[in-house]
């Protein structure tokens, strides 16, 4: 649920659920997103890993 | 034709694919293994059809009998798969390096039992297609809310913690994207285990919250602290207590269905006493709040501690989740003598994991068969043969999942090392 579904409402309930569900999913999906974009840049500039790390 | 099917050994090789420094069984051998997942996911295929067409008349829940075997099942495979999240809070933020040769079997066991629930779920529901109306009709006053929110996104940290052992396929790894992009996950791990720890916790926690707030049913009703009941914090710490255990014990009948050493005893018997004192600590705080339970919450609600026991779940279910399945093993895995034996050790996190199951089996029938109403009876639940097939789904999937991972995946570091010719 997003703040303009009608169902919505400002109260404190909806505030801490859908805040720290939303702030894992940010957290989760942000870090995800950057080690992409670390891939990517990697790649880029020529450094390869292997799995034997 | 003939050529082909003379070639046939050569296109089945797949030793390519195993994890560097280990061999595995024929491919012939590992199909007619994977026969026995296949014939449950059949088994639990019919099921499914069969209440999805039908409906819920397939099942023996009624009025009564909102929760099922369904429930149980769910509720201990999320228990059972705790091991994920609390193996790697050790690992990956305490620092307990010790759990390395571990961590990759907790967290694909974790993902197993997550999805193989989340699926079980999409059963239970009803209507699969409809499970996201939770997200965005959500109930913001249910604890079982924040349970959904908290499973699905925990089995999204759970998948991307399993990325990185996939990647680190022998073959899938010689691709630099991959091999890179598995070495990048590693080096931020740290975030998503404590993404992961954060999840679970408190969807452990709400699930045995949910039952300590049914204010209307004295069995499972419970006293407050802020504004959680004490069974939100009974099964936060069963869950952490049986996961170590239930991951020990999975490496374990792997490694005699195998013939091999996967991890060292040292780490066994590490998981072993981190099971052992957590268990010690939850047996403490859960038979406190049993006295609580009996002494002070049960006459508030006007009801006497024998009326809370009928057969077939008599006070016999108590004492075996209690003394049995709680105690015992609690005080075995605190007994270096009995974690140096491979046998005992595996008896008291056998006994571990039944205890936490009894725990989930018994919070949600025992509750649900007790009458509320002065006109009505006690009854017992028995899941139909449909019920069982779909709740066979987690053994099925699990299966499949966990032998083709062993197969091809790097999942224990040690085993190249333990099994040198």
């Amino acid at each position: 649920m997003l703040p303009f579904a009608f169902e919505w409402h400002w109260d404190i309930g909806h505030i801490i659920f859908f805040g720290l569900f939303y702030g894992v999913i940010s957290v989760v999906f942000g870090t995800l997103t950057l080690t992409i974009l670390k891939t990517i840049l990697d790649l880029w500039d020529g450094v390869i890993h292997s799995p034997d790390h | 034709m003939r050529r082909w099917l003379d070639d046939l050994p050569k296109y089945a090789d797949d030793s390519s694919w195993w994890p560097t420094g280990t061999t595995r069984c024929r491919p012939e051998v590992f199909l007619l293994w994977l026969g026995l997942p296949l014939t449950i996911m059949a088994y639990f295929t019919v099921s499914a059809l069969l209440v999805l067409v039908l409906g819920l008349n397939q099942t023996n829940m009624n009025d009564y009998f909102a929760f099922g075997v369904w429930i149980v099942v769910d509720l201990a495979v999320i228990a059972l798969g705790a091991g994920a999240f609390f193996t790697s809070f050790l690992n990956y933020i305490v620092g307990k390096t010790e759990l390395k040769p571990i961590v990759n079997a907790a967290v694909l066991i974790g993902f197993i039992c997550y999805t193989g629930a989340i699926l079980m779920l999409g059963i239970d529901i009803g209507q699969p297609l409809r499970g996201w109306f939770g997200f965005w009709h959500a109930n913001v006053h249910s604890m079982l809310t924040e349970v959904m929110f908290c499973i699905t996104t925990y089995a999204i940290v759970l998948c991307i913690e399993i990325l990185p052992t996939v990647l680190d396929n022998r073959r899938i790894g010689k691709v630099p994207e991959f091999g890179t992009f598995s070495h990048n996950l590693h080096t931020i791990m740290i975030v998503f285990a404590a993404a992961g720890t954060f999840l679970s916790f408190f969807h452990q926690g709400s699930l045995g919250g949910m039952f300590g707030v049914l204010y209307a049913r004295p069995f499972a009703f419970r006293g407050h602290l802020g504004i959680w009941p004490m069974t939100f914090f009974l099964f936060i710490m069963s869950a952490i207590a049986a996961g170590p255990s239930f991951t020990t014990m999975c490496v374990m009948i792997t490694e005699k269905i195998t013939g091999k050493r996967l991890t060292t005893h040292k780490v066994k018997m590490l998981m072993g006493k981190i099971s052992g004192w957590l268990l010690l600590v939850y047996m403490v705080a859960k038979s406190a709040d049993t006295l609580y339970w009996a002494h002070f919450n049960l006459p508030a609600a006007g009801v006497t501690f024998d009326s809370m026991f009928h057969q077939p779940y008599g006070i016999w279910l108590m004492w075996l989740e209690l003394g049995v399945c709680g105690w015992l093993p609690a005080l075995m895995l605190l007994t270096p003598r009995v974690r140096e034996s491979y046998g005992l050790m595996f008896v008291a996190m056998l006994l571990t994991c039944i205890g936490v199951t009894l725990n989930r089996f018994i919070f949600t029938i025992q509750t649900l068969a007790l009458p509320v109403l002065p006109f009505e009876k006690f009854y017992a639940y028995l899941p139909t043969w449909q019920e069982w097939g779909i709740a066979s789904l987690v053994l099925g999937h699990g299966l499949l999942i966990f032998m083709l991972a062993y197969r091809y995946l790097p999942l224990f570091p040690q085993e190249p090392e333990l099994n040198q010719q």
